[in-house]
């Protein structure tokens, strides 16, 4: 089945579709890969990760209940508890469209640390993508990518959106979360 | 380790191209790389579903989904 719209793409059309729901129940913002993705970096990924704030059982089933209606499905259980408990021990969770044999995966994981909650605080609206969805700032992005993941691909996506967003980006607040990151992901 | 000189050059040149020109320039490019890649797996994900040593292949690539998380 063909769900695409005007010049979206397979992981966009699910992205907006599972940020829509989202968007009304809780703060979240799309990292990583997807976001060099939707700058133009020429590559694909299975997984799209989201981060959301911690939220309360109840509402979560809310969230839960709303992405079962739209047609995903969590790929650890089917018990929205179970669920539940895998965010709350700190794993992350992954939903898939229930039409889908396998990926795009939405992977969602709730705040972990003070460098997370920074995220959140600082998320943005990305206009060069044409995504109307909240994704962590480009200064995280290339941090993480630079300080923490550093794979060949990880170094090339921060590569390209810093070709991207030259001249427009605010070396100190990268530095800044690179000594984050060093601190309390790396123990440094 | 990082791929060679000429890998990273490529993609330097590719993203001053996606800077420097509107969406519809290269949105197309990448639409039918992620598209492309997605309809293949999933055309091989149909087949397999067809026998029944292949619903065995899926099932197991479906554990170990579940057992990633």
């Amino acid at each position: 089945m063909d769900r695409r719209i005007g010049d979206r793409n397979i992981l966009d059309e699910f992205t907006l579709k599972f940020c829509e729901i989202a968007e009304k129940h809780v703060k979240y913002i799309i990292v990583s890969g997807f976001v060099a993705i939707s700058h133009g970096r020429k590559r694909t990924t299975e997984d799209i990760d989201m981060i959301i704030e911690r939220m309360p059982r109840n509402k979560f089933i809310l969230f839960h209940n709303d992405l079962i209606k739209a047609g995903f499905h969590c790929v650890q259980s089917s018990k929205t508890d179970d669920v539940y408990e895998y965010l709350d021990k700190g794993d992350s969770i992954r939903y898939m469209d229930n039409d889908s044999f396998f990926p795009p995966e939405m992977e969602v994981k709730f705040v972990k640390d003070e460098i997370d909650e920074l995220q959140i605080k600082t998320r943005t609206k990305l206009e060069f993508t044409g995504l109307d969805i909240w994704f962590s700032s480009i200064e995280f992005n290339i941090a993480f990518k630079e300080e923490l993941l550093k794979s060949d691909k990880d170094i090339e996506d921060a590569r390209h959106l810093r070709i991207i967003y030259k001249g427009n980006i605010n070396e100190d607040f990268i530095d800044e979360i690179k000594e984050k990151i060093r601190k309390l992901r790396l123990k440094k | 380790m990082m791929r060679d000189k000429s890998h990273m050059e490529a993609l330097e040149s590719w993203a001053e191209f996606v800077r420097n020109n509107p969406r519809e320039k290269w949105k197309k490019s990448v639409n039918m790389l992620i598209d492309a890649t997605y309809e293949k797996s999933n055309e091989f994900y149909t087949r397999l579903e067809k026998t029944e040593k292949g619903r065995e292949i899926l099932e197991r690539l479906r554990e170990e989904r579940v057992k990633k998380g």
